[in-house]
């Protein structure tokens, strides 16, 4: 028990010394957190800005501005002061009696979406407009909120940005024990102490637990500071899960670092695979926008279940208990089972 | 010149080919990164590759309803299940497995064929559908938009059968240039960007901060290979690194998306020259100010990721609250790549693209020159 209260100080302080290790485990997280956080506040980028240019007759134009949708549509008299404009206009409409022109020329390819279904609300509206259809189908929208509380877009992605955060201190976090200690004979110096495999693992593994908690923390608190975010958090479920996260994913950096003997390789490949579940763990986008083929590589990504379980515990998502023990479980056991190994090829004493 | 060149060389050997790292992340990250962005990108851009996961709720089977939705059923744009159980399908929503969920009423069909009836006489009765989403999810909050739009279609084809309905003609066309878009030409002149930077950020910094660290390039103070040689020796290096780099992406760009030739043009080529050149500086500012790698580290990747989410890389941000606006605006990345993107022929969002990389530019190297010997010596 001394050992592993001996070695957790001293690597806790170690790991609070080092000013590499604090700046990516606190603040670098909290960069992309404000920066994401600000460029997605509105659940989109940005607030959407399709412009179009309406030449319609006078008795339409106040009609048409119950047109709702996310595009602002900018009224002309005469054709040629819109063609004038049509530098600023993402859309040219022309509008009379029986017919509809719509010539679409975003100036940011990504609104096409919104101009296709600006021009199929157009169509129904005035169809119906034309032909006095009344409404026969009343849709009532009803918001469904897991925690019950106004939750908005942007907590549900930094919920998923927290997660992100966490996978990556774990996995970065072990491979500086176990490839650069290794290089720097660190380890080869801790084989010839009384120390044993377990708390020195141990020891190691609760500095990590620690700065996972601080950066979870800390991201939680600049989130509800700066972005007002809303959380119903359940802490001990959140305390697991931070554990079981930071553990499973020092398991995946363990695997690096025995594949690959250089820290640079194995950190290289690291940043390869947080790329990739950065775009396939369905924190930034949904995994339904992706293409069908590569939806399946998501199920393979341990930030998809982690992101999910960091939702959960923070009352936006709901789960059944049981999956979320599930995920937890897997992670705790691949994470312990992976440190002992880790630890026995790298303690080994040698001949 | 033959000095500077050929120590451009060894430097080039040195940095890129004997260390696995900086050949990785400057010659093979970026065709990783291409790949993975067109893959996803290519059809969400055009929504091709979206699907939206409804769920109806029965509260009695409904013919009518069924009628209405059966062709949704045939569309890969829509993963229908229906349910028996309302609690059950509100449980999948919450739990991110439906994107959003219609209630049916028992009384559905009675009520929406006395709707019909009704709908022409000044008696009006509406038939309510509940629609179920959960607003701080994206897709949700979509499918919620686009299962309105299609039961509002469908009113109009029911108000057809009563004859006599004028349909409205149009005619919509797309501007040729939005016609021509191509999210794997787009991303290319972002992916080459990003390479600048990171030779900036990262290849030239570190180098110059181990060296210095060794106290090699103390030792150069010394020989007949001055200061200014090695400077310029380290940036020719990386221009070298810059060109293996873009002629893997863009032979990789050509061969699978036919990336087009423009991209080998005169303009196109300068814009990068000229973010390579204020990149350098940059980086050499850096290690000028920073005294040691982890310091150098720090400064380089805050500035690399802030400067490469906030330049108009992946999505347009210049519509972003004026709270991280003025960064876009500062950044010299979003110049040069709009330039980059305006020379294949996309629509430029801003119109001068010359001033702030300049003064980028001269800022960074008014402070290398005035700090010279803190770039090569440790202090």
């Amino acid at each position: 028990m001394s050992d592993f209260i001996s070695l957790a100080k001293s690597m806790l302080k170690e790991s609070l010394r080092n000013r590499g290790t604090m700046f990516f485990t606190l603040i670098f997280p909290m960069i992309f957190l404000i920066i994401f956080g600000s460029v997605f506040s509105s659940g989109r980028v940005g607030s959407i800005q399709v412009n179009v240019g309406v030449v319609c007759d006078k008795s339409m134009k106040e009609s048409l501005k119950a047109l709702k949708g996310p595009w602002k549509l900018i009224f002309y008299e005469r054709e040629s002061d819109m063609i004038e404009d049509r530098k600023d206009l993402d859309a040219l409409v022309w509008i009379s009696k029986y017919s509809v022109k719509i010539l679409k020329k975003p100036k940011d390819m990504s609104n096409i979406g919104y101009l296709n279904s600006f021009e199929m609300s157009l169509k129904t509206f005035l169809e119906r407009e034309l032909n006095n259809v009344k409404d026969i189908i009343t849709i009532r929208e009803r918001k469904v909120h897991v925690s019950g509380m106004n939750v908005r877009p942007v907590d549900y992605l930094l919920a998923g940005a927290i997660a992100i955060s966490i996978l990556s201190s774990g996995m970065f976090g072990v491979i500086t024990l176990f490839s650069h200690y290794r290089e720097l004979g660190v380890l080869k110096r801790f084989k010839v102490t009384p120390v044993k495999k377990l708390p020195f693992v141990l020891g190691f593994s609760f500095s990590k637990f620690i700065l996972s908690f601080l950066a979870a923390f800390i991201m939680i608190g600049v989130s509800i500071l700066i972005f007002h975010g809303k959380y119903s958090m359940n802490l001990p479920l959140f305390v697991i899960t931070i554990i079981s996260s930071t553990l499973g994913m020092m398991a995946l950096g363990i695997i690096l670092s025995l594949s690959f003997r250089s820290p640079t390789a194995a950190n290289n490949v690291a940043s390869i695979i947080l790329t990739i579940m950065l775009f396939f763990s369905g924190v930034y986008f949904p995994i339904t926008f992706l293409p069908p083929k590569l939806r399946i590589i998501s199920f393979f990504m341990p930030a998809r279940y982690v992101a999910d379980a960091v939702r959960y515990t923070l009352g936006l998502q709901d789960m059944s208990i049981m999956t979320f023990w599930l995920i937890n479980t897997v992670l705790l056991l691949v994470g312990f089972l992976l440190l002992w190994i880790a630890s026995e090829i790298s303690l080994k004493p040698e001949s | 010149m033959k000095k500077i060149f050929k120590f451009s060389l060894y430097l080039f050997l040195n940095d890129y080919i004997r260390d696995f790292s900086g050949s990785f992340w400057i010659f093979f990250f970026p065709l990783i990164l291409y790949l993975i962005l067109t893959s996803i990108f290519g059809g969400v851009a055009k929504g091709e590759s979206v699907t939206f996961r409804i769920g109806i709720v029965y509260e009695k089977k409904s013919s009518v309803f069924e009628r209405m939705v059966s062709h949704l059923k045939e569309e890969k744009t829509f993963d229908i299940r229906e349910f028996k159980d309302m609690n059950e399908a509100l449980r999948r929503l919450k739990e991110s497995k439906l994107d959003t969920v219609i209630f049916v009423a028992k009384s559905f069909d009675s009520s929406f064929t006395r709707a019909i009836l009704l709908a022409r006489t000044k008696m009006k009765l509406t038939v309510p559908v509940d629609v179920y989403y959960v607003p701080e999810r994206t897709e949700s909050s979509m499918a919620k938009d686009v299962v309105e739009n299609i039961l509002k279609t469908m009113e109009i084809e029911v108000w057809k059968n009563f004859g006599d309905f004028r349909n409205m003609k149009v005619e919509s066309s797309v501007e040729e240039k939005a016609k021509k878009f191509n999210m794997a030409h787009y991303y290319l002149p972002a992916i080459a960007m990003m390479t600048i930077m990171s030779i900036g950020f990262f290849s030239i910094p570190y180098s110059i901060a181990e060296k210095r660290e060794r106290k090699s390039t103390r030792r150069l103070l010394v020989s007949p290979f001055g200061p200014g040689e090695f400077i310029l020796s380290v940036i020719l290096n990386n221009f070298l690194a810059l060109l293996i780099s873009f002629t893997l992406l863009f032979s990789m760009g050509a061969l699978l998306y036919k990336v087009p030739r423009v991209v080998l043009s005169f303009q196109f080529i300068l814009q990068l020259i000229l973010g390579m050149l204020i990149y350098s500086m940059i980086g050499l500012m850096i290690v000028s100010l920073a005294k040691r790698i982890s310091t150098i580290s720090i400064i380089s990747n805050s500035l690399f990721q802030a400067m490469m989410f906030l330049g108009n890389f992946y999505f347009n941000i210049l519509n972003v609250s004026w709270g991280i606006r003025w960064f876009v605006y500062i950044n010299p990345a979003t110049y040069i790549l709009d330039k980059l993107r305006g020379t294949m022929g996309y629509n430029s969002y801003l119109s001068n693209h010359t001033l702030v990389p300049l003064i980028w530019l001269a800022l960074s190297t008014t402070v290398v020159i005035s700090s010279f010997k803190r770039v090569m010596e440790v202090e």
